[in-house]
């Protein structure tokens, strides 16, 4: 199916396998240092997040992505829509804060989501309150059903590797100068 | 585009010499207005490369190995500076890069971004001074590379190779030689009574309008696969210049490769060596004839 291109590849030699290499390399290299990039300026581990369950809405659905941003030094108020991360837990939690306190060190934060019925306490673990460290940013923006995507992906592990593969197939045998 | 070969004709003619006086197995074909011409000679084998025709970027990088695998069987050693400083810093943008990532995979995010800093700030600058590099100094060069002959002395040819296509027709051949040259030299082109730095028309050069001579009013259009070889001839350990020209040179895609993407390797092989010899470096270095270099 590919003879032509693999008898060319073969003709390369190691300079030209090199190059090839380098290119995919490259392009790797570019989406990787773009992401990290975006994580530094917004200071979030993970500035771009999609919305898993109904518990924001009729503000967030499942299936949305949401935009991040951690000013350093600047506390969070109340309103503000927050993803956090429980010591222990997998899954970050998007969910309104609707207490806030400064304290010597910190800022503690109590969070609620629109669409449940109580606070989120059960959910912490055993702490009382959560902590600055423990948020990974403030929502800014959303863009809807475009996370729809990222959920197939992940509840379908199949779909994901055959992506990665094919991506990874066309750039071995497209020659690219 | 040309037809491909019948492996009749070629069958059948293998039997006779092979005639330096090529008897041209040419097709005209008339389609809508076209005139394409491919001449290849009947004992050229049938073509083992094909590439997709309508895929110029694979064209380019199909002829440009096979400028670089003819230029080293003339004899030309290629030089390993470009490559080596374009992988280095390739490379080394790649590793500093996938390096950081690996390790912010290990360390809170806190912690990694002083590294992260330092990755994306230097992948950043290492990729732009690769991409100046590329664009200033490579300039699509193709080959770059030495030859040394015994003429009476020892003279070292210095070849530099860019490559580049386009979809226009190739432009008339230009070729420009250095007024240092130096006429009494045993291996230099003979120039016009005045060398100039003006570019001249050199008239034998294949051109374009090969088929207007034939059938005056219509003349080719596709796209092209262009040359610019820069020849400087020195002597001396390089202390003395004795040659130095440039031509620009191109040719019809269509009349290189046949329409089932098959590369005509041995054609265009022997219109790199008429391009050789128009720009100083001969077949043989001294000789000016036009044959064919066996395999």
């Amino acid at each position: 199916m590919f003879s032509n291109e693999i008898a060319r590849l073969r003709t390369l030699g190691v300079q030209g396998l090199l190059f090839q290499a380098l290119n995919l390399l490259t392009v790797v290299s570019s989406g990787l240092m773009m992401w990290k990039g975006l994580c530094l300026v917004t200071n979030s581990e993970s500035p771009i997040v999609v919305v898993l369950s109904g518990s924001m809405e009729p503000a967030f659905y499942r299936g949305d992505i949401l935009f991040l941003t951690n000013p350093a030094d600047v506390p969070y108020e109340i309103g503000d829509i927050t993803v956090y991360k429980i010591p222990g837990a997998d899954i970050p939690i998007v969910h309104r804060v609707i207490e806030s306190h400064i304290s010597n060190t910190t800022q503690l934060l109590l969070t609620k989501g629109d669409n449940n019925p109580g606070d989120d306490i059960t959910l912490y673990n055993g702490i009382e309150w959560i902590e600055r460290q423990h948020i990974i940013g403030k929502v800014r923006g959303f863009l809807p059903y475009i996370g729809y995507v990222t959920i197939a992906m992940n509840d379908f592990p199949q779909l994901k590797y055959a992506l990665l593969g094919g991506v990874g197939l066309v750039m071995l045998i497209q020659q690219e100068t | 585009m040309a037809p491909r070969k019948s492996v009749n004709n070629g069958g059948k003619n293998a039997e006779l010499a092979p005639a330096l006086e090529p008897t041209i197995n040419s097709s005209i074909e008339k389609e809508k207005g076209d005139v394409s011409v491919i001449s290849t000679l009947a004992t050229d084998p049938l073509p083992t490369i094909k590439v997709n025709n309508a895929n110029l970027g694979e064209v380019k990088a199909a002829l440009d190995e096979i400028v670089k695998k003819h230029l080293q069987n003339q004899s030309f050693t290629p030089s390993l500076l470009h490559p080596t400083v374009h992988l280095s810093l390739g490379y080394s943008s790649v590793i500093l890069a996938l390096s950081s990532v690996l390790y912010s995979l290990k360390v809170d995010f806190e912690d990694s971004k002083p590294i992260l800093w330092i990755a994306v700030v230097g992948y950043t600058i290492l990729q732009v001074v690769l991409w100046a590099w590329k664009k200033w100094i490579e300039k699509g060069e193709v080959f770059k590379g030495k030859r040394r002959r015994m003429v009476k002395r020892i003279e070292t040819d210095h070849i530099q190779i860019l490559s580049s296509t386009s979809l226009d027709s190739p432009s008339q051949p230009q070729l420009t030689i250095s007024p240092h040259t130096r006429p009494s030299s045993p291996s230099s082109v003979p120039t016009s009574p005045n060398p100039s730095t003006s570019p001249s028309t050199i008239p034998n050069l294949p051109t374009t309008t090969l088929s207007s001579s034939t059938n005056g009013s219509e003349t080719v259009v596709g796209p092209s696969y262009n040359l610019q070889l820069t020849l400087s001839i020195t002597s001396n350990n390089g202390k003395s210049l004795i040659h130095k020209s440039r031509l620009i040179v191109g040719k019809l895609i269509g009349e290189l490769i046949d329409e089932d993407g098959g590369i005509e390797k041995n054609e265009f092989e022997r219109w790199l060596n008429t391009v050789l010899d128009d720009l100083g470096a001969g077949v043989d270095g001294e000789d000016e004839f036009e044959g064919n270099k066996e395999e």
